[in-house]
């Protein structure tokens, strides 16, 4: 242990000879009265009740020094002579002042010097103490395992960026999830999700020792209390998210009984839909967010929800699978004014979530408990075409969808989708591009000249495949209906 | 005989034995010149006095730099001499220093008698406690202070730490200082009783001072041993009148100098290296003028230079009068010894041992005066009786 170390275990100040804090010290020795006590080399010399200013703190210092001790400790934190301070300097011998009792502080360095691993579970059982009162705030669980270690611990997101706490000069390997000692005397340990393996949170100290710290039984002991913490915070974010789960479930299953119940919900869902906060009646315009990645979606609801917050938008918002539902309720019904700066809002809200790569559909607004089903819908249909558009930012508000995408966009149901494949499949297992022919003379208005010289084949060509096409089908061409739906299988099979 | 060439010499002497203390000396160097020039002064070696010859030794005391603002009439020392005469019914025949430290070293030759080459410090020293006369819990006198105003004390039978005390109060009442007449001392009780010699060591050395060239080695030339040579970093003054000044060695060791009214101790490194009773000065290393403890500042280049003390005072029985922890230094005292001088004979003269050898007769106080019969209150002189055992003879 060297005197640097106990800078972090008592409340030490260096008032003189800073540069030789890397003094070994293997005892601590108090005395009450100078130049009675015999040093041993490397004892730490802890005055009672020394006059700072006086010359016997200068005879003591040059004493110590010929001793071969550690150094000097005195109360109080005050400065001393530049008298002191220069022999010091000059002895290279460090003169520590406390803040608190010396005879307190002597007692617990003599401890901490005789058999460090006693300090150690002394400050494992503090943090279990004040750690271990269930789920609080990672900024208050931070605090207290700041206070245990008497020094500012630094929470750090999975990819290091430092979350709470002062910022850390040395480099964390966010990649590797085990605990690490930093360069400057730090530790950084990492808190597992619950899968046991992808560190979620690192907790970090700056250490305060140096070079020569890294390794030594003080750094040791912070590592142990940063895994009592780790785990604390472990515990602590698995109770938020049952609870954060909990709620997301109860929300997503009232909702589901909302559009299922149409324009007249009963009594009881009318009551817990109260009881949720949400108005049944009045306007509502449906906002659908969607995720491509898979992300925790429960988990980032209430980013999503401050997201909207910061935005001004106070929207109900539900998670589902792979997205949020939310909608925002009017009194009475929101003119293109209000629609549109809402519009620009969510957008806006969108931007902040950058990084979640998200696409957003906004519907136009619907009266009434039917109309929240109705306006989700229309949300919903809108947030699919926006994942194809990187054009609009992934952004698409019903108002500026033309009918053809609407249409288009209906045809994309689960059931339509499958249903068209189905259809298309004997086609495509034939010779001749059939499907693409089809399109192609669908989309030309069934002209046989036009499809050829789009194709660039015979014309008789066409005509030879469109027949083959209606045999192996089974359809009659000539029926407008037919033709419908044929020309809109042909371009869902297509995406 | 003192003329008036001879004032600067002593003058420059005396200060260097005020050991940083002792008053300010202008003033008194000026009154002294006037004096002389209208008529020297015998300066009479203690040999050369008749056995019976009675020796008043005189000075002020108090705040001595208050003379540069009330000014003395010059009658004072001779009105102080006066009553203790008077007291005690003696005709005195000549008188000597209180101190030859500083302005005590002048003030004797002041008063137009026959000044012998004694004193009772052998340097300067704050306290009644600390003359050679005084002995702990032994009552003498009679002392007699008269200040700027005529007004008259006499004190008789009083220790040391009383008579201290006395004094203190008739000080604070009469104006900051006063003309301090000890009790008479017979001429062939002066060897036992007083630092022999010592105002011809500080003519000595302020000859040797004046003589040098800029910057030659100073503390060789005054017989003297160099403790280190630096820059003041720090001047601190505690509320109780102590303080400490730190001087960075061009060596890089650290002196820290501790002072009251005198330079009292020199540490080096931590370690005591030298010590009162011996003369402690700090002079300016480009003009050797002694810096006195209250005009030294950081940033003055210094030479701290030790001076042999008086033998009288390595005497094993009278050393802890004014040995460090005398003055609160709980130390054990670090004086020269013979042949520590960086220079054991200098050319300048200095005088290393010059009063003789540190053990010696030691006789008692007062003895042998002549009495008189009609002493106001007792005999005015200490009894025989009151001496503790182990003191004394």
């Amino acid at each position: 242990m060297i005197i640097a170390d106990l800078f972090v275990r008592a409340p030490l100040v260096a008032l003189a000879g800073e540069t030789s804090t890397k003094r070994q010290v293997t005892g601590v020795r108090v005395a009450a009265r100078t130049a009675g006590a015999t040093l041993s080399p490397g004892e730490l010399l802890v005055l009672l009740d020394p006059d700072r200013t006086a010359w016997r703190l200068d005879a003591e210092l040059s004493r110590v020094a010929e001793a071969g001790a550690a150094g000097l400790l005195v109360p109080g934190t005050e400065p001393l002579l530049r008298s002191t301070v220069l022999l010091a300097d000059r002895l290279e011998m460090p003169v520590l002042g406390c803040g608190e009792d010396p005879l307190e502080t002597a007692m617990r360095l003599a401890v901490l010097v005789a058999s460090p691993e006693v300090d150690v579970a002394r400050r494992i059982l503090a943090a279990h103490r004040v750690l271990d009162a269930g789920a609080t705030a990672l900024a208050e669980m931070r605090d207290r395992t700041s206070a245990v270690l008497g020094t500012e611990v630094t929470v750090l997101a999975r990819d290091g960026a430092v979350l709470l706490g002062p910022a850390i000069p040395a480099r964390v390997r966010t990649t590797v999830p085990v605990r690490q000692r930093l360069t400057g005397g730090g530790v950084a340990v990492p808190v597992l999700a619950p899968d046991g393996r992808t560190p979620e949170l690192w907790l970090v100290t700056g250490g305060t020792a140096g070079e020569a710290a890294t390794g030594s039984a003080a750094v040791a002991g912070d590592e142990e209390v940063l895994a009592v913490a780790a785990a604390a915070v472990q515990r602590s974010l698995a109770l938020r998210r049952v609870d954060v789960e909990r709620d997301a479930r109860r929300r997503s299953g009232l909702l589901g009984e909302l559009l299922q119940a149409g324009d007249d919900p009963g009594p009881s869902l009318r009551r817990r839909a109260a009881e949720a906060g949400w108005r049944l009646d009045g306007w509502h315009t449906g906002i659908r967010i969607g995720v491509s990645r898979s992300v925790d979606v429960v988990a980032l609801s209430t980013d999503v929800v401050s997201a909207l917050a910061a935005e001004g938008v106070a929207a109900v918002v539900v998670a589902e699978d792979d997205g949020w539902m939310a909608w925002v309720t009017n009194d009475t019904e929101p003119g293109p004014g209000p629609v549109n700066r809402l519009a620009a809002r969510v957008r806006q809200a969108q931007r902040r979530l950058a990084d979640l790569d998200l696409h957003v559909g906004m519907a136009r607004p619907h009266l009434g408990p039917g109309g929240i089903a109705r306006t989700l819908s229309e949300a919903r249909d809108a947030a699919r075409l926006a994942g194809s558009r990187v054009e609009t930012g992934r952004f698409l508000h019903v108002d500026r969808l033309g009918l053809a995408q609407l249409l288009l966009a209906w045809t994309r149901t689960d059931t339509f989708v499958p249903a068209a494949k189905a259809l298309l499949a004997t086609l495509d297992s034939e010779p001749g591009d059939l499907i693409r022919t089809l399109t192609v003379y669908l989309d030309a208005e069934s002209s046989l000249i036009e499809a050829a010289a789009v194709l660039g084949v015979h014309r008789n060509t066409i005509a030879r495949r469109i027949a083959k096409i209606g045999q192996l089908l089974g359809v009659d061409l000539t029926d407008p209906d037919t033709r419908l739906a044929l020309h809109l299988a042909c371009r869902v099979a297509r995406i | 005989m003192i003329t008036e060439q001879d004032v600067a010499a002593l003058d420059s002497g005396c200060v260097l034995l005020g050991s940083g203390g002792g008053g300010p000396s202008a003033t008194m160097a000026t009154l002294l010149r006037q004096r002389l020039r209208a008529a020297p002064v015998p300066f009479l070696a203690v040999a050369d006095l008749p056995r019976d010859a009675v020796v008043v030794p005189i000075g002020f005391i108090g705040s001595t730099g208050l003379l540069d603002e009330k000014l003395p009439s010059g009658g004072e020392p001779n009105e102080a001499i006066e009553v203790v005469a008077r007291w005690s019914g003696v005709r005195v025949d000549a008188v000597m220093s209180l101190e030859a430290g500083g302005v005590n070293g002048l003030a004797a030759f002041c008063c137009g008698r026959p000044v012998v080459d004694a004193d009772l410090m052998g340097r300067a020293f704050p306290r009644l406690g600390h003359m050679s006369t005084s002995r702990a819990n032994v009552a003498a006198g009679p002392y007699a202070m008269v200040d700027a105003a005529g007004r008259t004390t006499v004190m008789d039978r009083c220790d040391p730490d009383a008579g201290e005390r006395m004094i203190r109060g008739a000080l604070a009442a009469s104006g900051g200082w006063a003309a301090f007449a000890h009790w008479p001392i017979r001429a062939v009780d002066l060897p036992g009783q007083a630092i022999v010699g010592s105002l011809s060591r500080a003519l000595a050395l302020g000859r040797t001072m004046l003589s040098l060239p800029g910057r030659a080695p100073r503390a060789a030339a005054l017989g003297g041993r160099l403790a280190g040579t630096g820059r003041v970093v720090e001047v601190n003054r505690s509320p109780s009148g102590r303080g400490t000044v730190t001087v960075l060695d061009h060596g890089g060791a650290v002196l820290r100098v501790e002072m009251e009214n005198e330079y009292q101790v020199v540490f080096r490194d931590g370690v005591a290296v030298a010590t009162t009773p011996d003369v402690l000065c700090l002079l300016e290393s480009r003009t050797g003028a002694p810096i006195a403890c209250h005009k030294i500042r950081p940033g003055h280049r210094v030479e701290v230079v030790q001076l042999a003390s008086p033998a009288l005072w390595r005497r094993p029985n009278r050393l802890a009068q004014v040995s460090p922890a005398a003055f609160g230094i709980e130390i054990p005292p670090c004086l020269m010894e013979d042949g520590d001088a960086d220079d054991p004979a200098p050319a300048g003269g200095g005088p290393s041992r010059w009063d003789g050898p540190p053990h010696g007769d030691d006789p008692p106080i007062g003895d042998g005066l002549p009495q008189r019969d009609d002493l106001p209150i007792g005999d005015g002189l200490p009894q025989r009786d009151d001496l503790p055992d182990g003191e004394g003879r």
